[in-house]
């Protein structure tokens, strides 16, 4: 076995710049201690004028997005380009829970109308009620000419309850209310599928 | 299924115990506090790596030791596979065939046993949730898919309560539109967990009454669930949702949900009585045993193989004639291991394969 020499002090160099930027990076979600280090000095390594992009592209972050004030979306134009209904088929309203949602729906390109961001799904012991998730908000977006509204909540326990709330609330309004279906996804293997997951399928199959 | 042998290190009072298994009866004999009970509880945590006697696992490792190991080989027909369990105070590792297992609950199935021991009067005499777990335990033995949905339903439970503690503080009309969702929600998950405990009712009651009699030669006996006789989910939740309504009140006032599975109870009746609440000590241990029968044998034809039965400390409560007729009801051709203070204890007649000696936490076999 190797012998330390003796006398030597091994605690690493502090360097209080490295380990700022490595506590600001720790703070996201799924970035440790260890991560965010690997990262600082993969930032120390690049040039200067890169570090300085990035410090460009996070100063415009924090201040040219904003919040639509009609869908609750990240924007850099308040309305979005969506809710000014560029392009977009203004009759029918898709209600998701978080804005990456929005981006999911885009991919497809199979959606042409508009959204509303709940920011949240009914969760009691969480704290979120109908208040925290903006039903009012929503109401009042079903003022306009809306000829249907896509409840898209994910199919959790509380997306579920906030979809069936929000059929509740919207049916009195004589608007038509549709719930994303479930079930396989496509080009899997059914041996794959979890137990919940096929059950639903096969309590939801349809006729061909 | 049979384990052929196992290997005990540091569990409880034993310190290495390795021992040649088949097909039969074994009886491992000894003095009061020799480690017979600690080699059944070592046997049932390689099957479900959870202990009957206590929650906390390191009270398992030997005294003064760091870590408790098992092995046990296990032959099903012509195949063989091995079970380890390493546990150490605060981490368990379990193999099969030398491979890590990533979740715990996947070990269920490999090797099925079934303890007849001195805590079952506890499903009979203790609290109602003392017998909702054993149907659930007998439940997840064959529906992987339970144990999650279980977990659905404490959620929704936990939901729905968060409600009726807002509304018991201050009752308003957006609160009550809110418990409609969390009932609606909350009624999909009781009714599924209904139905399956209700099947598993269904199931159990004609075993458990048949074995109830043919132990006690008394009767009738029966089983029901109090949260329904049919186990069709139509009638579950329309009934569950009418009960609902009518105590509506009575559940804002205390702020809980008062009806549900989680309050349902398992009721065994004898001659009309209730047997958890008028029964003799005696008629209770029957129940117990007519129970565990019941269990093996559902485990048998769900399987297609017997499981390991273990009857620790439940033969010397019972008399000759009792004891007799306890023999008589236990299906012999399966593996069996059967812990007493003597050969004479078991009483006559029965045929077995070997005999193990107990002592200071020691086993020899004899």
């Amino acid at each position: 076995m190797k012998q330390q020499p003796a006398g030597r002090d091994f605690r690493p160099l502090s360097i209080p710049a490295v380990e700022a930027v490595s506590r600001q990076l720790a703070k996201l979600p799924g970035i440790g201690p260890r991560m965010a280090q690997r990262l600082t000095y993969a930032l120390l390594k690049r040039e200067k004028k890169e570090i300085e992009q990035l410090i460009h592209a996070l100063h415009s972050l924090a201040n040219d997005v904003l919040r639509c004030a009609v869908c609750g979306n990240y924007a850099q134009t308040d309305p979005c380009p969506v809710c000014k209904g560029e392009g977009r088929n203004t009759k029918i309203l898709c209600v998701v829970e978080q804005p990456q949602d929005v981006q999911a729906i885009e991919r497809t390109g199979h959606y042409n109308g508009l959204y509303h961001i709940l920011g949240a799904a009914l969760s009691p012991i969480d704290g979120v009620g109908p208040e925290e998730i903006g039903v009012t908000k929503l109401l009042q977006r079903l003022n306009d000419p809306i000829e249907e509204v896509i409840l898209a909540t994910n199919p959790t326990m509380e997306g579920d309850a906030t979809a069936l709330y929000l059929q509740e609330v919207i049916k009195p309004l004589h608007i038509k209310v549709t719930r994303i279906a479930r079930g396989l996804p496509s080009g899997s293997d059914l041996e794959y599928a979890d137990e919940v997951t096929l059950a639903l399928a096969f309590s939801s199959r349809a006729e061909m | 299924m049979i384990l052929t042998s196992f290997l005990v290190r540091n569990f409880r009072n034993i310190q290495e115990a390795n021992l040649a298994l088949s097909r039969g009866i074994h009886l491992f004999s000894g003095a009061n506090a020799q480690g017979k009970t600690a080699l059944v509880e070592a046997i049932l945590f390689l099957a479900t790596s959870t202990s009957h006697r206590t929650r906390r696992e390191e009270e398992l490792i030997r005294w003064g030791e760091e870590v408790a190991f098992l092995r046990g080989v296990i032959q099903h027909g012509e195949e063989s596979e091995s079970i380890e369990c390493g546990l150490e105070k605060r981490k368990k590792i379990i193999k099969i065939d030398k491979r890590t297992l990533p979740r715990v609950g996947d070990l269920y199935g490999h090797l099925r046993t079934v303890l007849f021991a001195p805590e079952d009067l506890q499903i009979i005499a203790g609290s109602p949730q003392e017998r909702r777990r054993f149907l659930d335990m007998a439940i997840a033995q064959i529906d992987s898919a339970y144990i999650p949905l279980l977990q659905q339903f404490r959620r929704a439970l936990n939901q729905r309560n968060r409600i009726l503690k807002r509304l018991q503080l201050t009752k308003n009309a957006e609160g009550m539109r809110e418990l409609g969702i969390w009932d609606h929600t909350f009624l999909d998950y009781s009714t599924q967990v209904t139905r399956r405990r209700c099947e598993m009712t269904q199931v159990l009651a004609p075993l458990v009454r048949s074995f109830y009699e043919s132990l006690a030669e008394e009767g009738p006996f029966s089983m029901k669930y109090s949260g329904g006789d049919e186990a069709d989910e139509f009638i579950i939740r329309e009934r569950l949702q009418n009960r609902l309504e009518r105590i509506r009140q009575s559940e804002i006032e205390r702020g809980a949900s008062l009806l549900g599975p989680h309050r349902d109870d398992l009721q065994f009746i004898l001659a009309d009585k209730n047997v958890s609440v008028f029964a003799s000590q005696g008629q209770r241990r029957t129940t117990a045993l007519a129970l565990r029968l019941a269990e093996a044998k559902l485990s048998f034809e769900k399987t297609g193989a017997r499981p390991l039965l273990l009857i620790d400390d439940v033969i010397y409560e019972m008399d000759n004639t009792r004891r007799g007729r306890f023999w008589e009801q236990v299906d012999q051709s399966g593996p069996l291991i059967v812990t007493a203070t003597s050969r004479e204890q078991l009483g006559p007649g029965l045929q077995l394969t070997s005999i193990f000696q107990v002592h200071n936490g020691e086993i020899h076999s004899s």
